[in-house]
């Protein structure tokens, strides 16, 4: 478990609390999402999660150990993977493989397991092929999908993701959500940062966050069905959502649907 | 008058053992007062075509023309890239953002740069004096627009100036193109076209660095939005609730692109609760 106690951190020089009295837990074999306005606090968070940064107040225990504990450092980066929102961030390696192998190689994964961890990510996330280009040759998205493989290939108990499809096409939003669902049905903790409430809708629990400060923690359901709570931390319902909610108010009988395959299914039988 | 692109090619690291070839004879006309989107997979050469439209790149093949010039004119074409990070140099937002008026020799200066952060939502007094660097991700990624419209460029190029945006981000990122449109020639990348569907003059579908389409948004939806199919997208949510309608016989003449117009639209094919 990452459990964060009434943690608050304010950036030196900011005039508020990027997080304010956050208590939060982070369980194995689940998926919890983030979403919030610009500014309140997701990024933030994320860099809390594994120990980036420190909590000014309260304290962030990832396994039982306190991400304050200078000497416990490496454990806590080597349980908790980060995906930064921006992929030029994290790159550390000459070239593709290179940089996905850094991570695992720190761990002292061996040779041979190394390769396969590297051949694997970069599978995963449709990069094969790519392997001995320079990283900042790559177009934004293929960036994002080589910081997704860097992460993978550590194979962390916990994965934090920041916005890990802001980059990506339709198509590649989906394998990487699939790859999420298959993180956490391995048993995996996974955090996923977005502004897709779409996105959001799929997972176990879901935390809004306002100004750094908890505004929802709970199914989605009960956030996603709360349009005045909806508007008021300036997240958008999924369109297909508000295609069905229009439809309803105007008489017509709707079922829960979240695709525009089921909406029309449910219409035109 | 426009920004022109004729049989526009790129390739990159020639000769090099990772050459590689991403764009391909592109013909784009760019008019002030359009809004032309561009669409396309990851890799499929749209930030490149952009690099080449702005003058950051020099065409392989093909060439690019503002208003009738031999290159690109400064000060006529602004760019918005899709790491706004890898924008910023100066030390405060507002001194980023007054560069470019000031660089052109605007009188305006303060005005320009307090109508810019004003139009995607950064108020100047809270952002204003603070690091660029420091932003969070939808900050920089509005700062960095409000540093290009300060300098109302005659021709608007944007990689992506919604993604990670927030609700009201995008709203108000939208409503300022569109008001930046009234004078100028925006030229406009993204994974997200639903908002822009509804506005825009002419779409440029990419495909592995080919045009597979290039056209005016009735055309491309014509087909069930082939075009999409065969670069490897799916159409936005509200679009495609509306084709699956039609698939299945729903009676639907104009695509709506804004959900609660589909909403209506659906409803109108069918014809009243049952
Ligand atoms: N280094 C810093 N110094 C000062 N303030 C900072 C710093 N980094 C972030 N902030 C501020 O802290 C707040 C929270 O930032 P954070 O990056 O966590 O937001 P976010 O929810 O991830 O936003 P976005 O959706 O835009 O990515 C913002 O108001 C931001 O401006
Ligand atoms: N500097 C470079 N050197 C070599 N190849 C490059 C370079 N920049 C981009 N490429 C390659 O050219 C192709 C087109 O890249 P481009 O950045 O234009 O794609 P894009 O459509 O903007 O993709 P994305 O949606 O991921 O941003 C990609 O295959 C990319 O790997
Ligand atoms: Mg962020
Ligand atoms: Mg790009």
């Amino acid at each position: 478990m990452i459990v964060f106690e009434a943690v608050s951190f304010t950036y030196p020089g900011a005039a508020r609390p990027a997080i304010a009295d956050l208590t939060l837990t982070i369980a194995s074999a689940s998926l919890l999402a983030v979403v919030g306005a610009n500014g309140s606090g997701k990024s933030t968070l994320a860099r809390l999660a594994d120990g980036l940064l420190v909590p000014d107040s309260g304290r962030v225990m990832v396994d039982g150990i306190d991400t304050a504990d200078e000497q416990r450092c490496w454990d806590v980066r080597s349980r908790v993977g980060l995906v930064l929102q921006n992929p030029d961030n994290q790159i550390v390696g000459t070239v593709v493989e290179e940089d996905v192998a850094f991570g695992p190689e720190n761990l002292g994964v061996p040779r041979e397991e190394l390769r396969s961890r590297v051949s694997d990510a970069l599978a995963v996330v449709g990069l094969t092929g790519l392997e001995r280009r320079e990283p900042h040759l790559l177009s934004e998205g293929q960036k994002q999908r080589l910081a997704i493989a860097g992460a993978l290939a550590m194979r962390p108990e916990y994965l934090v993701l920041d916005e890990p499809t802001a980059m990506l096409d339709q198509r590649g939003r989906t394998d990487v959500l699939g790859v999420l669902d298959g993180l956490k049905l391995a048993g995996r903790g996974v955090v996923h940062i977005t502004q897709d409430t779409g996105e959001a809708a799929r997972a176990d629990l879901v935390l809004a966050l306002d100004a750094g400060s908890v505004a929802y923690l709970g199914h989605p359901a009960g956030l996603l069905g709360d349009a005045s709570l909806m508007a008021e931390l300036g997240l958008e319902a999924p369109p297909i959502q508000v295609i069905a909610d229009e439809l309803r108010r105007s008489g017509f009988t709707v079922p829960e649907v979240s695709t525009a395959e089921e909406l029309v299914e449910a219409l035109w039988r | 008058m426009a920004l022109v692109a004729k049989d526009l090619g790129y390739t990159y690291s020639t000769g090099a053992p990772y050459e590689s070839r991403a764009l391909t004879g592109v013909d784009l006309r760019l008019e002030k007062g359009e809004l032309c989107l561009v669409v396309g997979s990851t890799g499929s050469g749209k930030s490149t075509l952009l690099r080449l439209m702005s003058g950051l790149l020099e065409p392989g093949v093909g060439s690019v023309r503002v208003d009738d010039a031999e290159s690109v004119v400064r000060g006529s074409v602004g760019i918005v890239f899709q790491n706004p990070e890898t924008q910023f140099f100066a030390e405060t937002v507002s001194a980023d953002v007054a560069f470019g008026p000031k660089n052109l020799g605007f009188s305006d200066v303060d005005t320009a740069v307090s109508d810019a952060m004003l139009a995607v939502g950064l108020e100047p007094v809270e952002f204003g004096e603070r690091s660029p660097f420091t932003l969070s991700g939808g900050e920089a990624r509005r700062a960095a627009i409000a540093g290009v419209l300060a300098m109302r460029p005659a021709y608007l190029l944007l990689d992506e100036p919604t993604a990670g945006l927030d609700r009201r981000g995008r709203e108000v990122v939208v409503r300022a193109l569109l008001e930046a449109r009234l004078k100028a020639g925006v030229l406009l990348v993204t994974h997200d076209p639903g908002v822009f569907l509804a506005h825009a003059d002419r779409v440029l579908v990419l495909a592995a660095g080919q045009p597979v389409f290039y056209g005016n948004v009735t055309d491309l939806l014509e087909d069930d939005g082939a075009p999409f199919d065969v670069a490897g997208l799916v159409l936005p949510d509200v679009v495609r609730a509306q084709v699956l309608a039609r698939s299945r016989g729903a009676r639907i003449a104009r695509f709506a692109f804004d959900a609660t117009d589909a909403a209506r639209t659906l409803a109108g094919a069918l014809g009243g609760p049952s």
